[in-house]
């Protein structure tokens, strides 16, 4: 009892020590100590299998050896699966925006570019012609938003088209699938002799919604995201994609099987066919005898031979706060600048095999990458992802439903309206 | 007692408060900041349309009408429910058998304690890793094995034995940790109980029936509950083996709330999901609580 006031001060003490480590905590990773240093947050998706990883890195040790008062702070993650985009719209949302961030364009970025968080780079790049001539019309045409702005500075592109492995289709003495009658005919013949006739995942299925709407609107009925309701031709594509899956094309687990998995199914070679982007070039082992080619135009379809997905749906944007504050005295800029010359960009493209997005020439690219820039160069048509002109609720409304529609548990009609219900209350102001 | 005493005692208690809430007050502001504050958040973002970002628009009970319409959270529900009936039936009834067996036997106890709760200890990604090897269809383990037998290979996710496919590791997960606690309650059960009903003649599974179960029943009762709040979380195990799929078979409500949250973006549908989960499970809890009241054996 003696102690009794002197624990009780200690309680008090050691009481308001914790809220205080408590408050100090939750501050903490905000504070900045810097000892004179400038510190800039990046994140980007150049980290894990990335093919650009290293390039990056490098990139950003040279940034430093050139700007030593600067402190890089990088938060890279990989792009792939959905937790990259939830930690940029936390970061966003929380007010906690990265000084320079590399994401996605079109529908994923309207509620960042809304927000007015990151600056449209436009007087930025009429400022210093250099940097601006660094893209190409074409492509400075492709990152212009709905307002007239850039906001996101691309660095290389991507395609996506009918990645075939063609030993198999030599082997079975089959016929490249250039239309839909050779198309069918691969899918039967594989059938007969045991291959699966494309690695596709119906639950992951982003490249197969995409091309058979493509392949059945074309281009205008492929980017016409539901501006007036439900286009016919996007019922007729994932009603052909019911057909085709009927004909026992995809592996016998595509309801459950992730695309990964299916990607190795044809890196593999026990699989013939497969819907994918350019991505995925650099998992693919046999660069000589695989080839990607459009995919083909399906009966009554309204594509032209040539229409591809394809494009620049990803770039650096510029925090307005960083860019504001005087304390980091342009440095965010001057990154950006950095990783987005001329010379860095051949790098990226070289490194991911992707398109660049400058007028540069690539060295040292595998068979089936130059294949791929040929087919973007002789392109009838680029159109970008229908994940990159809806909302992402009402894109995960006909993905999540695709699965329903090839078993006949619902009509492609059903789904698509459902989706449009859907995109309808996301576009409510 | 006499006014001193009493004085002191009154000091006592008043002192005693203090004490109480000083040190309850970390945990408050812990629990506060990061369970209830977030909960109240959500049953308020629960009326709103919400993308997770700054389309925040306020639209009444349109997400609970949604809700209550919607197949899938139907399904998802049922489908948590029936998880909730396999963690009873077989993580807390194979709990028992195994803590009833390895009470009997007089050798290894530490041994079967420590085989039968190295599971638990396993992270549950770790686990739906391991099973989705398991039942791959190209080059799992049971295709493999049956291919290696002569036989056909066999698509192991279906939209029948999904849920299946997911119980089993999750039930295999728990039962250790029921058996843990149902072994610890029946090893403190006095000898002189079982003695008496041996000098009545009472042995084996009457023994079981009669003595233990009686006398572990508030442990089971801990247990039975602990399964039922505990079904509600899983979530992890469904994610990496099943997705939910195929066709929303095995879907529960934990992986449709992800589904919708964070793949896509209706944060308000989401948050009325969670509020739905928070209120499925106060009613079950309350449920098991009065069914399962019993005058408890105090020894």
């Amino acid at each position: 009892m003696v102690i009794r006031p002197l624990s009780k001060k200690w309680s008090v003490v050691v009481s308001v020590m914790m809220i205080l480590s408590l408050v100090f905590a939750a501050t903490g990773c905000t504070a900045s100590s810097d000892g004179g240093k400038i510190k800039l947050r990046v994140v980007t998706m150049f980290a894990g299998t990335d093919p650009a990883t290293k390039v990056y890195q490098q990139a950003l040790e040279d940034f430093k050896k050139k700007h030593p008062n600067v402190e890089i702070i990088d938060e890279s993650m990989t792009a792939t699966g959905d937790p990259f985009r939830t930690k940029v719209k936390t970061d966003f949302t929380s007010g906690n925006e990265p000084d320079v961030t590399f994401f996605f364009t079109g529908a994923d970025a309207a509620s960042i570019i809304k927000s007015g968080a990151v600056l449209p780079l436009n007087d930025l790049m009429a400022k210093d012609p250099e940097w601006s001539s660094v893209l190409t019309e074409n492509v400075k045409q492709q990152v212009t938003e709905k307002d007239g702005n850039i906001y996101a500075f691309p660095i290389t592109g991507f395609y996506e088209g009918l990645f075939v492995n063609k030993d198999l289709f030599q082997k079975y003495n089959v016929e490249l699938p250039t239309d839909w009658n050779k198309f069918v005919r691969a899918i039967e013949v594989f059938n007969q002799n045991g291959i699966i006739p494309i690695a596709g995942s119906m639950d992951e299925s982003f490249y197969l919604i995409e091309h058979f709407i493509l392949s059945a609107g074309g281009a205008h009925g492929h980017n016409s995201a539901f501006q007036n309701g439900v286009d016919p031709t996007w019922e007729q594509g994932l009603n052909q994609l019911r057909e085709i899956y009927k004909m026992n094309a995809f592996p016998r687990d595509a309801n459950t099987i992730k695309d990964a998995d299916a990607v190795q199914l044809f890196v593999n070679k026990k699989a013939a066919m497969m819907v994918n982007g350019s991505w995925t070039v650099g998992q693919i082992k046999d660069k000589q005898n695989t080839s990607v080619i459009p995919f083909p135009v399906m009966p009554g379809g309204k594509a032209q031979p040539k229409d591809l997905v394809a494009g620049f749906t990803s770039g650096y944007y510029l925090s307005k706060k960083s860019y504001e504050d005087e304390s980091k005295k342009g440095m965010a800029l001057e990154l950006i600048k950095f990783l987005t010359t001329k010379e860095m960009i051949r790098k990226f493209a070289e490194a991911n095999g992707g398109v660049p997005a400058a007028d540069v020439q690539v060295d040292g690219l595998s068979p089936l990458a130059s294949e791929g820039h040929k087919m973007v160069k002789e392109a009838s048509s680029l159109s970008l992802p229908i994940d990159a002109q809806i909302s992402p609720e009402a894109f995960t409304e006909i993905r999540k439903n695709i699965q329903y529609i090839v078993q006949d548990k619902k009509t492609a009609k059903e789904v698509l309206e459902a989706a449009f219900k859907v995109e309808k209350q996301a576009r409510q102001q | 007692m006499d006014r001193g005493e009493k004085n002191m005692k009154r000091s006592v208690q008043t002192s005693d408060k203090g004490y109480i809430f000083l040190f309850l007050l970390p945990t408050i502001i812990l629990t506060g900041t990061f369970l209830y504050y977030p909960f109240l958040r959500s049953v308020y973002k629960g009326f709103f349309y919400w993308d997770g970002y700054l389309t925040s628009r306020f639209i009444g009970l349109e997400n609970y009408i949604q809700l209550a319409g919607d197949e899938v959270v139907r399904m998802a529900t049922l489908n948590t429910l029936e998880i909730m009936c396999y963690a009873i039936i077989f993580q807390v009834g194979l709990g028992i058998v195994l803590a009833v067996l390895v009470d009997s036997v007089k050798f290894g106890t530490n041994f079967f304690r420590s085989a039968f709760f190295f599971p638990v200890a396993i992270s549950a990604t770790a686990i739906g890793l391991m099973f989705t090897l398991f039942y791959n269809y190209d080059n799992g383990l049971l295709n493999q094995l049956l291919t290696k037998f002569g036989y056909e290979k066999v698509l192991w996710i279906t939209e029948e034995s999904s849920l299946i496919a997911v119980a089993i590791p999750t039930i295999w997960q728990y039962v250790g940790f029921y058996f843990v606690i149902l072994f610890t309650a029946i090893s403190k059960i006095p000898d002189d109980f079982y003695e008496a009903a041996h000098m009545e003649g009472l042995t084996g599974i009457k023994k079981t029936l009669y003595i233990t179960l009686p006398l572990i029943w508030s442990d089971i009762k801990t247990c039975i509950i602990l399964a039922i709040t505990g079904s509600l979380k899983v979530f992890e195990l469904v994610y990496i083996i099943t997705g939910g799929g195929p066709v929303n078979s095995s879907e529960v409500l934990g992986t449709y709330m992800y589904t919708k949250t964070f793949v896509s973006s209706a944060w308000g549908y989401g948050s009325a999901i969670a509020v739905f989960i928070v209120i499925l499970g106060m009613i079950l809890s309350v449920m098991a609580n009065k069914l399962l009241k019993r005058e408890e054996v105090s020894y």
